[in-house]
This record gives structure tokens, C-alpha cells and sequence, in this order.
């Protein structure tokens, strides 16, 4: 027994020697790294050719596709497959822009194919994309309808203005969704706060939503946001977590807790709310008095994908007029195609002048999009609202 | 091969523990030394991060910052773990000495939610416990509970989930003590006037720590470092160290801080399983084993 104690301890001391030896070194090594911005690497393989691929992987938010009666197939979808003889894995994979960055951000910084041919993000994360040079370009040879039926509003938009990277998947308009039964009386984003609801309301987990909700609600601009009016907005809601008002923030999954009555009254997005009204008539939505905010969710190939070509003419699927009209009736978001409008009347007289699917002067008054930030401005808001949410 | 063995048998040690130690160096050592060399980082995800000691004080700042849901952390892993000892100890108990034929059924029962997905087993809880689910909705209804009343959304759910989703864990190791321990010992404490609970304060329970403190820390390490329940069973209010080091992480690109606070959990995990081991001694416990 001491023998071997003695011989344990020989060894702890030895050890130690080589530990102390190898962490001088890693001093050295640790020493010697960095990172280097991302900012235009692209040293991905290109793996492109001009053959539909077998299979496609599309990454998409939920609500964000058409459903048969039986709820069990996707129509467009399956045209598509039908179409191209091509399998769509299409995935709701994107449950907030943040926590789906999170996940393709490794891969993509590494040059390694993400998984994903198509990420469907919005305006101001598709941007970010952009920049770090994490996007292909998009060969529009084989995108006709896309390059015909994009709406002129949507070209020349800062972050990719000669339409290079994005194809606009939908315009969303966020407000509110509430119970008509217990938060009827909600009109405004302040009405959240109100003690009735306590417990019962939830905001969104994208900080440029809900910051421009509670910005409109004090009177300032979402597109002229600083610092300042930034934290006007923080200092609204922040009694609201701190008192256990807000019950959560989610991305989409508000879904789930407004439809089992958990949540009373949220920040919503109009098109899912009108989707969830389908099977609960008593969730509305309600266009908040002082204005929704507004952004566009756009279809990109993130870099190194391995399916370009095929997920070149997915993009393309959806701007035929038909196909987008079949999409946006059962959406309800505001669609990006031209002729969109002319083909859904064929469908529903009604939707085609549904102004939350094809915006009026008057809805356009109210709708409101959040100013492109600084890397610097970005990063203090993120925080700020990080630890809003208790993180 | 083996006539080389027998010419060095101190060597048959190393060799048949390298396996395990190549394992530890590719994952756990090298990530390790990855996440220290991330903590002291500075910079930002577009433009580039650089090394530096001097970004050492990452550590004090985020220390700073997180105290709160660091202390939340120890506190519900904590308690969580003694909810799960006082559960299931009971439990381990009745397996191991009155169970009989149906042993083997209950030691089943207990690991059964193993063959689901955890995040489908918190994501059920959300449901059987919704505000007006069919658990509290029908309370309410005959007006046991307030109308405004609930669980999710509380420390209590937070706890809850832990609890429910390590309580195997401290099951199991229990019960392989306690089915360990020889009842002749306990006969012979009643022949000498030990009642039952005398015999099961000297004998049954001393020769059941080792399983005590298996299971206590095989509750209390994941718990610490918990994210999930958290995330969907809490709300803001009960956010654990895990959703900070999710959060810098994966939404706010702030690798620096992330690994900071995983660093410091690590520490911290092992330091509060040194006192342990100091407090309970392990010696005794290897004895008891033995």
C-alpha cells in the first residue's frame, strides 16, 4: 500500500513538471492567437454547378408557409418538388434571427458549408451577413422571375442595392396579438403594461421590434433611434420585467403560449397572428395606435452552400406571380412579387385589398422601419436589451 | 507484446489508461485551452478578435455583471439537489428492500423518461402546466386556486424542471449503495438493541452516503450549468448562468465574456466539489464502499 502511494505521488510530481512545462507553452500559444475579422473572406469551396441538386435545404421561420386543409403537406412546396424532381428539406429552423446566426456563424466563419442553402433573415441581420461576406451572390441567368417581379421598393435598399445577395421572402408588419376576451381593451403597445395583464403579456426576442414598438409608444422615430431613444424605451419596459409583467420574451414561439391562454396580450407579427386567429377566433390583431414597426424578411445563400443552382430557383419559385399569390393568401404578409395582387384576387377578391398584405397611404403612415446602427450603437442596444430579457 | 509487458510492468497502467486520456486531451483539454484563449480576447465579430493578457479583466467585469445569475444558479442547483435527496431516497429505499418481484418495473419507472428527448419532456411540462391547463384550469375553475395564479413563469417551475429532469440521477446511485449493504449488519445492530431507526441512522444510512454523494453531484454539476428549464419553463426574472453564457455566446457574438463565465463556472463547480468531497471524506466514503 505505501509502495504504491509512493509511486502515485512519483508520478503527481512528475506530472506537475510536464503540467508546469506545457502550460509555459500554451502561454506561448495562447499568446500567438487572435481572430481576424470576417469582413470579405470568402474562402469556402465553391461547389456549384447547373444541375437541380437532389435535395435543397431551406431554412425558414414557422407560419411562413402555405398548408393544405389536412395541415399535412405544403403545396407550393411540393410543386416545386413536383416541378424541379427535387427534394425540399424544408425546416422552421428560425425561431428568432439572433439564436439562427448562432448557429451557422462557426461553419460559415471557419469557410464550411453552414448546412443551409437557403436562410431566410431579416433586413438588418441579412445585412450583417452581407458584410461579413458570408452571402453568394446570386447568378439571376437563373432567376427570370425573380429579375422580372421583384417590386422597384425593394431595389436599392442600403445593405445590398444593386439586389446582388436578397431575395425578399415577405414585408412584416409587427404590432399586437390579444385575446379579445381578457385583453380586448389593448390598443396601444402602454396597454401591455397595464396590471390586468399581469403575468399574461410577452414581447419579442428581435430588439428592433420591440424597442420600435415601445419608441412609437413614446413618440420618437424608430428610424432616427440613438442611444437615447433607446434607452427612453428600455425605461418603459424595464418596470414591466422587473414587476413580472412581462411573462416572457420570445421569438416565434409566442405562438404556443397565446394560443393556450398563457399569454393574454404580445408583440406580435400580423401575418402569424391572423394564421393563429384560424384556430382560435377569440386572438385578433390589433394595429397599435401609435404605429407598427416594419422589415422584410429576406431569402440568401449562405456561403459555401452546397446546393446554389437548385436554391437559385427556389428563390425564383416564389416570385411566379401564381405561386406567390398561393403563398400569400395563406400567410397574409405583405408580398414582394409584382402581379402578387391581380392573382390573389382569383383566390379571395377580399385579400387583394387587404392592406396588411398590399399597404395603403393610409397603412403606410403607421408603418415604421428601425434605422441602420453602428457596429458600436449595435452592440450597446444588444446588450442593453440582453440584459433586459435577464441575460 | 505481452512478454514486453512482463518486462515492464509499470508501464501496463499507462497503457491501458491512455485511451481515456486521449479522449480527455481532444475534448476537454484542447476546448479548454480554446476557451481560456477566447476569455482573453477582445474585440468584436466584424472586425477581428486579439489576444492580450490585459483582457483578463473580462473576469471581474463579467463576475460583476452576472452575480446575480450566478447565485441564482448555485441556489436553485442547490435546492434542486435536495428536492431530488429527499425524493429519492425514499424511493431507492422501497426499490431496494420492499420492491420484491417488482423491482425491476420500478427501477424502469424511474429511467422511462430517458427514452424521450429532454427537450420534449420540459416542453411537455410546459403544457401540463399552463395556466389553464388541465392540472390548474380545473383548480381554478372550482375555485382552490386564484384565477391569476400559476407556475410557469416562476423560480418554483425553474426548480421544478431541474429537479424532474435529474431525479434519476440520484436514484440510481442510491439505490446501487443501498442494495449494496450486507442486512446482515442490520440484524446484527437489532440483535444488539438497535430499534429501526437507530439501525438505519448507524448502519443504513453511513453505508448509503457514497450513493448520496454520487447522486448529489451528478444533480448538482448539470444543474449549475442548466440553460433549458430556464429558458422555457422561467421568464427573466429566473434566467441561470447558462442563458448568460448561451446569450453571449450565440446572440450577442460576445465570445470573450461567454468563455469568462464558463471558465469561472468550471472553477467554481470543481471548488464546491472539493469542499464537498472535504466535508463528506471521501476515504471514509471508499471504505464504506469497500
Amino acid at each position: 500500500m505505501d509502495t504504491e502511494k509512493s509511486a502515485e505521488m512519483l508520478v503527481s510530481r512528475r506530472t506537475l513538471l510536464k503540467v508546469g512545462a506545457a502550460a509555459a507553452g500554451t502561454a506561448a500559444f495562447l499568446a500567438a492567437c487572435g481572430t481576424s475579422g470576417s469582413s470579405g473572406t470568402p474562402s469556402a469551396k465553391p461547389s456549384q454547378s447547373d444541375t437541380i441538386s437532389d435535395v435543397v435545404n431551406v431554412a425558414n421561420w414557422t407560419l411562413y408557409i402555405d398548408l393544405s386543409e389536412d395541415q399535412l403537406t405544403r403545396p407550393t412546396v411540393t410543386a416545386f418538388e413536383a416541378e424541379y424532381k427535387t427534394k425540399v428539406n424544408y425546416v422552421e429552423a428560425i425561431n428568432d434571427n439572433d439564436s439562427f446566426f448562432g448557429t451557422i456563424q462557426a461553419p460559415l466563419k471557419a469557410g464550411e458549408d453552414a448546412g443551409w442553402d437557403i436562410a431566410t433573415l431579416t433586413d438588418w441581420m441579412a445585412a450583417r451577413i452581407i458584410r461579413l461576406g458570408w452571402a453568394e451572390k446570386l447568378n439571376k441567368d437563373s432567376m427570370p422571375n425573380f429579375t422580372a417581379n421583384l417590386l422597384d421598393v425593394y431595389k436599392g435598399r442600403s445593405f445590398d442595392p444593386n439586389v446582388e445577395y436578397l431575395a425578399p421572402w415577405a414585408g412584416i408588419v409587427a404590432g399586437i396579438a390579444a385575446h379579445k376576451s381578457t385583453a380586448g381593451f389593448v390598443k396601444g403597445f402602454k396597454d401591455l403594461f397595464d396590471p390586468r395583464l399581469k403575468g399574461k403579456v410577452s414581447l419579442l426576442t428581435e430588439m428592433r421590434d420591440t424597442i420600435g414598438l415601445a419608441m412609437l409608444a413614446n413618440g420618437d422615430d424608430p428610424a432616427k433611434a440613438d442611444r437615447a431613444s433607446f434607452d427612453r424605451a428600455i425605461a418603459v419596459i424595464q418596470p414591466g420585467v422587473t414587476g413580472g409583467q412581462i411573462r416572457a420574451f420570445t421569438g416565434n414561439d409566442y405562438k404556443e403560449l397565446i394560443a393556450k391562454g398563457d399569454v393574454a396580450a404580445c408583440a406580435a407579427w400580423r401575418g402569424d397572428t391572423v394564421q393563429i386567429g384560424y384556430e382560435n377566433a377569440d386572438i385578433v390583431w390589433v394595429t397599435p395606435t401609435d404605429g407598427c414597426t416594419f422589415s422584410s424578411d429576406n431569402m440568401l445563400i449562405p456561403l459555401g452552400a452546397a446546393h446554389k443552382f437548385t436554391a437559385e430557383k427556389w428563390m425564383d419559385w416564389y416570385y411566379k406571380p401564381e405561386i406567390a399569390a398561393q403563398l400569400t393568401a395563406y400567410v397574409q404578409y405583405v408580398s414582394p412579387v409584382k402581379g402578387t395582387k391581380e392573382e390573389i384576387a382569383k383566390l379571395d377578391a377580399a385579400l387583394a385589398t387587404d392592406p396588411f398584405i398590399f399597404p395603403d397611404a393610409a397603412l403606410s403612415t403607421k408603418l415604421h422601419v428601425f434605422a441602420g446602427l453602428s457596429e458600436g450603437d449595435e452592440i450597446y442596444m444588444n446588450n442593453a436589451f440582453s440584459a433586459l430579457q435577464g441575460n | 507484446m505481452i512478454a514486453f509487458l512482463r518486462r515492464r510492468p509499470g508501464l501496463l497502467p499507462l497503457l491501458l489508461l491512455a485511451p481515456a486520456i486521449a479522449w480527455l486531451m481532444a475534448f476537454y483539454v484542447y476546448p479548454a485551452i480554446q476557451m481560456l484563449q477566447a476569455s482573453l480576447w477582445s474585440g468584436t465579430l466584424e472586425t477581428g478578435f486579439t489576444f492580450s493578457w490585459a483582457n483578463a479583466v473580462t473576469y471581474s467585469t463579467a463576475l460583476g455583471r452576472y452575480s446575480d445569475q450566478f447565485l441564482r444558479s448555485i441556489v436553485y442547483a442547490a435546492i434542486s439537489t435536495l428536492v431530488c435527496l429527499a425524493l429519492a431516497f425514499p424511493l431507492a429505499y422501497t426499490i431496494a428492500y420492499r420492491a420484491g418481484r417488482y423491482r425491476t418495473l420500478l427501477l424502469f419507472i424511474v429511467i422511462a423518461p430517458f427514452f424521450t428527448s429532454f427537450l420534449l419532456r420540459v416542453l411537455a411540462w410546459k403544457t401540463v402546466l399552463a395556466d389553464d391547463g388541465f392540472i390548474l384550469g380545473p383548480l381554478k375553475g372550482i375555485g382552490f386556486l386564484p384565477a391569476e395564479f400559476r407556475i410557469l413563469a416562476t423560480p418554483a417551475a425553474v426548480i421544478f424542471g431541474i429537479s424532474y429532469n435529474f431525479f434519476p440521477f440520484m436514484v440510481l446511485p442510491i439505490y446501487v449503495s443501498l442494495e449494496k449493504i450486507d442486512r446482515r449488519l442490520v440484524e446484527a445492530a437489532k440483535d444488539l438493541y438497535a430499534g429501526p431507526v437507530r439501525a438505519f441512522q448507524r448502519i443504513t444510512l453511513p453505508l448509503a452516503l457514497p450513493g448520496v454523494f454520487a447522486g448529489s453531484l451528478l444533480v448538482f454539476i448539470p444543474a449549475m450549468g442548466d440553460f433549458v428549464n430556464a429558458e422555457l419553463l422561467g421568464s427573466a426574472q429566473t434566467r441561470l448562468i447558462g442563458n448568460v453564457i448561451q446569450s453571449r455566446f450565440l446572440v450577442n457574438n460576445d465570445y470573450p465574456t461567454a468563455a469568462a463565465l464558463s471558465f469561472m463556472l468550471m472553477a467554481g463547480i470543481l471548488t464546491a466539489v472539493f469542499i464537498y468531497a472535504r466535508v463528506l471524506g471521501t476515504d471514509e466514503l471508499e471504505t464504506g464502499i469497500g
